[in-house]
């Protein structure tokens, strides 16, 4: 039944609240103004009533004069005042009143003026229009009286009608008002109000929200927006549980993960460890092994050298052997010539003995010469210095013959000199022939010792001659077995060079390993310290 | 009229189209009901004025008015039932918040309301409306009910006009709880309005 452009939002519902409102209030205002109008009227007709009355009883003096003048036959004059003032009155009260009672004003201010003209007629006359005038004006009266009670009755109908309509106006009025408001209430505030609930608890009133949300009106809009709202929170919060849920999982994992890597990293450092360990060991054993192989290398080569020497020496033997054995031969061939150079040396020193005594008797008359030359040489050096002084004495005449005399003393002297050389010379020759006499005696018995030894020699040299041969043999194979050795002990040699090369390798080897243990465990620690600083941040 | 409430596609029974239109409610039957809105709506004023007046020429006059239109109301909703019944359209009453009781009610004083009016007149005299008609007589004149009647008559119109307050108040209730489907709107309206209200008159 609504027209099509009233969707009941909000502000249509106000717009007809305000009218229904205004509408009832406009009828509230007309009936009030009306009223008051009415009011007013009734107010201006008591006023006009009262003052007509009031009017009326101020004639009252004036009429009762008139009365006893004209009952009582008295003096007439001044009546004509009395009754034009009474006229005047009637006049007045005609132009404030209307209807009747100004109808009845005007008879009776009509009759006045007809009474007013008969005064200075016969009494009769008089008295029959001043009872004209006395129902006139009795008449009026009770009019009047009418129209008063007139008012006060339409008035006291007005005004419980009046009374009536303002309780059932005012009473309509609070009810639309009270209905308005809870009305509204349910459809604005109750929504808002859950909508603000619904919001602070997401997940509740959903169901509640979703038919707000089927409304046409502003709330309908709010609850739309609110539920795309709610639909979206829920969602992104479901979002955010699943990615919390994979957060923790990749928490859960990482730290798995690390504690791996951790484990992974404390077995690598145990294993760089003892790879150090190793490495050191292995460092300081080849470090033994090569010096030992130096040690063996040096003992080797010296070994070697020494084979080699021995092998040379060996040869040299056997060489040696052999010339010795040629050399045997040579000697008892030579010891054989021996013998017969000494049975001719035995002779010749037999001969020499003879020689030697000879050669005494020879020097002993020598000395015997010398002695005489020497006493000569003595008497001439005397002789010498005698002339020398007979010289000095002759002065410059002597000077030529002592130098001639000092030549004979030189001469002398020399002549002494060799004396004496030649007798010390052949005391030698004498000792000297001594000597060998002494000693060829020897020699003959040396020759015989060399005669005796040649023999043995000879026979000596048979014999080793033959173990020579022997030794000679066995030279040979020990020369043999030396040269085989020497090529072994080279052969060691060079496997303990290849070993030493092998061992220094190791050595070189494992000083690597130990750099790289020693870099892998810093690499290690780094990375433990590098991950526990992280997991600390 | 009304009709109430009704949402659309409720009502099987409507007969004629339910839905006219847009709307969901014939187009006669809307122009009933707003007609009839809008006769218990001036009806209302007319008497709240002519009370005040009182008497008067004015007075006179509204009086006149108010029981032309109130007899003129008093045809259009007696049509309208008519319709009604011909047309089927009674199932679209809204179950909810007691509109079928609202409803029932609202059309029991539209005709009482001015059976009343029509009985004070005839009590009091003065039967005479616009146009020449003397309306039937229904109450002895001068029985001397007549201010009794009009009393009544003019509590039974406020009351009318309060349930037509509580007809609106509810009818926009269903209207904003209705799913508004497709076209917001629409939906489901129902003879919300203001409804009317017989022609009563009003107080007097």
């Amino acid at each position: 039944m609504f027209p099509s452009f009233f969707k009941a939002t909000v502000r249509q519902r106000l717009t007809l609240w305000a009218l229904m409102v205004g509408i009832l209030a406009a009828l509230f205002g007309a009936a009030e103004v009306i009223g008051s109008v009415k009011l007013a009227g009734f107010a201006r007709a008591i006023a006009a009533h009262s003052g007509a009355t009031s009017l009326l009883s101020d004639t009252d003096a004036a009429y009762s004069r008139i009365v006893v003048a004209i009952v009582s036959e008295g003096d007439r004059r001044g009546l004509a005042d009395d009754v034009a003032g009474i006229a005047a009155a009637m006049d007045a009260v005609a132009a404030r009143t209307e209807g009747e009672v100004s109808a009845r004003a005007i008879e009776a201010a009509a009759a006045l003026r007809e009474f007013s003209s008969k005064l200075e007629g016969d009494t009769a006359t008089l008295r029959e229009a001043l009872r004209k005038v006395v129902a006139q004006r009795n008449e009026l009266r009770v009019v009047l009286n009418g129209a008063v009670a007139g008012v006060s009755e339409a008035l006291g109908t007005h005004i419980e009608s009046a009374r009536r309509n303002t309780l059932l106006l005012a009473a309509l009025g609070l009810f639309l008002v009270t209905l308005i408001i809870s009305f509204e209430h349910r459809w604005l505030v109750r929504p808002i109000a859950t909508m603000a609930t619904a919001l602070g608890a997401p997940g509740q009133d959903a169901a509640w929200v979703s038919k707000l949300a089927r409304r046409g009106d502003e709330i309908g809009t709010l609850g739309r927006a609110l539920r795309a709202h709610l639909s979206d929170e829920s969602e992104r919060r479901e979002a955010a549980r699943e990615r919390l849920a994979s957060l923790a999982e990749e928490v859960e994992r990482q730290e798995m993960w690390r504690a791996c890597g951790q484990a992974f990293q404390e077995q690598i450092a145990c294993i760089a460890t003892a790879l150090e360990t190793r490495a050191a060991h292995m460092t300081s054993a080849s470090n033994e092994l090569s010096q030992l192989s130096g040690f063996v290398d040096q003992h080797a080569g010296a070994a070697a050298l020494s084979s080699q020497r021995a092998a040379s020496h060996v040869d040299q033997m056997s060489l040696s052997l052999t010339e010795i054995a040629g050399l045997l031969a040579t000697t008892a061939s030579e010891a054989q010539r021996t013998t017969g150079i000494a049975d001719a040396a035995k002779t010749l020193v037999e001969e020499a003995t003879e020689d030697g005594v000879l050669l005494r008797e020879a020097v002993g008359s020598i000395s015997a010469i010398v002695t005489l030359i020497s006493t000569v040489a003595n008497q001439t050096n005397l002789l010498a210095l005698n002339a020398t002084i007979e010289a000095a004495r002759a002065g410059e005449s002597g000077r030529g013959f002592a130098v001639v005399a000092s030549e004979v003393k030189q001469l002398a002297n020399r002549t002494a000199e060799a004396t004496e050389q030649v007798r010390r010379g052949l005391d030698s020759i004498g000792t000297a022939a001594e000597r060998i006499t002494g000693r060829i005696g020897a020699l003959v018995a040396s020759v015989d010792a060399v005669e005796a030894a040649a023999g043995s020699i000879a026979e000596l040299a048979r014999k080793q001659d033959d173990t020579s041969r022997a030794i000679s043999a066995g030279t040979a194979q020990a020369a043999g077995d030396v040269r085989g050795t020497a090529e072994q002990v080279e052969q060691v040699a060079g496997m303990i060079e290849d070993w030493r090369q092998t061992t220094e390798r190791m050595a070189q080897a494992s000083l690597d390993i130990d750099g790289q243990a020693a870099a892998l465990r810093q690499a290690v620690d780094g990375f433990m310290n590098d991950t526990r600083a992280m997991r600390r941040a | 009229m009304t009709r109430s409430i009704e949402t659309p596609g409720t009502a099987p029974d409507g007969g004629q189209g339910e839905r006219g239109g847009e709307h969901g409610f014939p187009f006669i039957a809307r122009l009933l009901h707003w007609s009839t809105a809008v006769l218990v709506l001036a009806l209302f004023a007319v008497g709240i004025a002519m009370t005040s007046l009182g008497t008067g020429r004015w007075a006179a006059a509204l009086h006149t008015l108010h029981k032309t239109v109130g007899v003129f109301l008093f045809v259009l909703v007696a049509l309208r039932l008519g319709y009604r019944v011909v047309a089927r359209l009674r199932g679209r009453w809204a179950r909810a918040a007691g509109g079928r009781v609202i409803h029932r009610v609202l059309y029991g004083l539209l005709l009482v309301v001015p059976l009343l009016g029509l009985a004070g007149v005839s009590d009091f005299g003065g039967r005479a409306i616009y146009g020449g008609i003397e309306l039937p007589a229904i109450w002895p004149e001068g029985a001397g009910y007549a201010d009794t009647l009009f009393r009544s008559h003019a509590v039974l119109a406020f009351l009318l006009v309060g349930l037509v307050t509580v007809h609106i108040c509810l009818a926009l209730d269903e209207y904003i709880r209705q799913p508004q489907r497709a076209e917001p709107a629409q939906a489901a309206l129902g003879g919300a309005g203001n409804s009317s209200s017989l022609p009563g008159r009003d107080v007097s």
